[in-house]
């Protein structure tokens, strides 16, 4: 299958550092990538480039076959959706005026015929609804996050690029918001993930990329890429991956003690 | 969900929505009025008084000798009173006029480029002396008048403060650029010193200048709308509709720029081209005002706040409803000026600066202890 958005041989260099290096990264339709890694790994890098925000020192994304700076702005809109990490609006708007902002792509297009139906079903995906009249400065960062979840997902495009969708969430927002990416997957769209906890990779993704330092270190199915040794190595603390209830994958992760005292040490 | 909730959640949700539907024609209803009654009290208004049946009289029979000239009679109305004073007519056609379209003209378009350049620097502090457009406005105003400079007639004066407030912004914004791209903090700064420099330009040409031409540069920087003429309504009002037209279609694209850049860039806006196309529409309408009227400062903050407050943040409304507001708060304004000191004329700048100096003073306060910074 082809892919519908393909990176070869990207590298970033951010202030001399090199923060991508090398990387190559498939999406097909019907895929459900998560990109995990620890802290400065680049995950989020990797994500601006896919989204066309960053261009890269060397390597090029495609996306449907054409590469990336070949598409004009407003048709980069109507392919992909991208949700950032930090979505502060500079005016209070109102939240479903926030919303519908995710169907300007579709002006004069015949898809505009569906921006109500399409701006119902993602304040009902964001679970917004409660608060839909309120100024979007006025709410907390949770509810800002499902505000800005629920705007790319009434973007409707077959690829949805999300960067850490569910860090501020509680825990039914996060199944939520990954709930209704992996519907719109199924339903023939692919989408790319950013996101800190492996146990929710593991249980949307249909393949992960670990990077580590710049690369992609491991990419597969979730009980591949997933091996205690490899997590243990690359995020620099004992994890271990046992199989759950229901054919669950659970991360585990032990907690980091203070080492106990030297003998003849004295506690202060 | 339980069943019960939902009817609750639409009924809260609808009424603010039907609230808003009538407030949009309430407000733009109500600026209409309040700047057609402000037009013909200021309009009688002054050292010769002219009743306002008297100026609606006069109305009608300028209005009559328009549609009789292009041919069309059937649209003529009754001719009301006719002005009692020798000189009435003269007052109000020589002199009031012209002033009063200015006044109108220069609030809009001042309004209007502060609408604009908040939206753009997403910051809603922006006003143009802030980023050093007013200022360097001031110094091309300044030299034309210490060197005594006549290339361009009558014209030279406003010219050059048009080249100075344009050079301004261009320097401002080709500076504060990097990557291609305009951090917010650093175009403010960079307004600051183009700021601190044009301040030190005006200084010189103070200091250079005989006793007379001191009085103009100061007299030219408290900002007037003394005596305009049609000559100058001619250059001023088609840059105001070209430029207020151009901002309506900038609207949507600054809705979407509230997001954030990278997020409108996402949404199909051609951030770069938006900015660039602002940056020239607020450097033209802003110079516009500034040429003719000298600096007449937080009209283009404090309008668009008090609408926003009013019909909400989207520009599609805001847009017109504050260049209305814009016209009224400046016809108002220069009445005030005119009448408030019999036999003398305050100018309108400092009257506008007593207002917006606190205004400003007050969202800033409040700017800060909403997001603990300058968003």
């Amino acid at each position: 299958m082809t892919p519908v958005l393909r990176a070869r041989g990207v590298s970033v260099e951010v202030g001399g550092r090199r923060v991508l290096d090398g990387v190559d990264l498939d999406l097909s339709a019907g895929e459900l990538l998560a990109l995990v890694g620890p802290n400065g790994a680049g995950k989020s890098t990797l994500l601006s480039v896919l989204a066309g925000d960053r261009a890269p020192v060397e390597g090029s994304v495609e996306l449907d076959g054409a590469t990336l700076d070949a598409w004009p702005v407003a048709e980069r809109a109507r392919r992909r959706s991208v949700l950032t990490q930090s979505n502060e609006v500079s005016f209070p708007f109102a939240v479903h005026d926030v919303v519908r902002m995710g169907r300007a792509p579709w002006r004069r297009h015949p898809a505009a015929s569906r921006d109500d139906a399409a701006v119902a079903e993602a304040m009902a995906a964001g679970e917004v609804e409660a608060f839909a009249e309120r100024p979007v400065t006025a709410l907390s960062g949770g509810e800002r996050a499902r505000t800005a979840f629920a705007r790319s997902f009434a973007q409707e495009c077959a690829i949805a690029l999300l960067d850490e969708p569910t860090a501020s969430l509680d825990i039914r927002h996060q199944h939520r918001v990954l709930a209704r990416t992996r519907e719109r997957v199924d339903a023939g769209g692919a989408a790319v993930v950013v996101l800190h906890d492996l146990g929710l990779a593991a249980a949307y993704a249909d393949r992960i990329a670990l990077l580590d330092d710049g690369r992609v270190v491991a990419a597969g199915p979730p009980r591949e890429v997933l091996d205690p040794a490899l997590l243990t190595r690359v995020y620099r603390h004992p994890i271990d991956v046992i199989d759950g209830p229901r054919g669950t994958l659970l991360v585990v992760v032990a907690p980091s003690l203070a080492p106990p005292p030297e003998p003849g040490e004295r506690i202060a | 969900m339980s069943a019960g909730v939902v009817p609750r959640e639409r009924v809260r949700v609808a009424a603010p929505a039907a609230r808003s539907r009538l407030r949009i024609p309430a407000v733009f209803g109500a600026l209409s009025a309040a700047l057609v009654v402000l037009v013909v009290v200021s309009a009688g208004s002054g050292q010769l008084s002219i009743p306002p049946d008297q100026v609606l009289g006069a109305f009608a029979r300028a209005w009559n000798d328009g549609v009789r000239a292009v041919g069309l009679d059937a649209l003529a109305v009754a001719p009301g009173a006719a002005i009692a004073h020798v000189n009435g007519e003269a007052t109000l056609w020589l002199i009031r006029m012209p002033r009063l379209i200015m006044a109108v003209l220069v609030g809009a378009t001042l309004a209007a480029a502060g609408v604009v350049m908040q939206g753009v620097f997403r910051n809603p502090l922006a006003e143009p002396g802030v980023i050093g457009i007013s200022s360097g406005a001031a110094v091309g105003a300044s030299a034309s008048i210490v060197f005594g400079l006549t290339f361009l007639g009558p014209l030279t004066l406003p010219v050059l403060a048009f080249a100075g407030g344009l050079v301004a912004i261009v320097i401002v914004y080709a500076s504060a650029r990097a990557d291609g791209r305009t951090e917010v903090v650093t175009l403010v700064l960079t307004g600051i010193a183009v700021n601190a420099v044009g301040g030190a330009a005006i200084a010189l040409f103070t200091y250079l200048g005989s006793t007379q031409q001191r009085e103009q540069i100061v007299f030219w920087q408290l900002g007037s709308l003394n005596g305009t003429r049609w000559d100058d309504l001619a250059i001023v009002a088609p840059i105001a509709a070209v430029g207020i037209t151009a901002c309506l279609f900038l609207a949507g694209s600054l809705d979407l720029l509230a997001l954030g850049e990278r997020q409108a860039e996402h949404l199909g806006v051609r951030v770069e081209r938006l900015r660039v196309v602002a940056i020239v529409v607020i450097a033209l309408l802003t110079c516009a005002a500034v040429a003719f009227c000298g600096i007449i400062g937080f009209v283009g903050l404090v309008v668009p706040h008090l609408m926003r407050m009013v019909l909400g943040p989207g520009h599609r409304l805001l847009l017109p409803a504050s260049a209305l507001g814009g016209s009224v708060l400046l016809v108002a304004g220069d009445l005030v000026a005119r009448t408030a000191v019999p036999g003398s004329e305050l100018p309108i700048g400092m009257l506008t600066a007593l207002i917006g100096g606190p205004f400003f003073f007050w969202l800033l306060r409040r700017a800060r202890r909403r997001s603990g910074g300058w968003g």
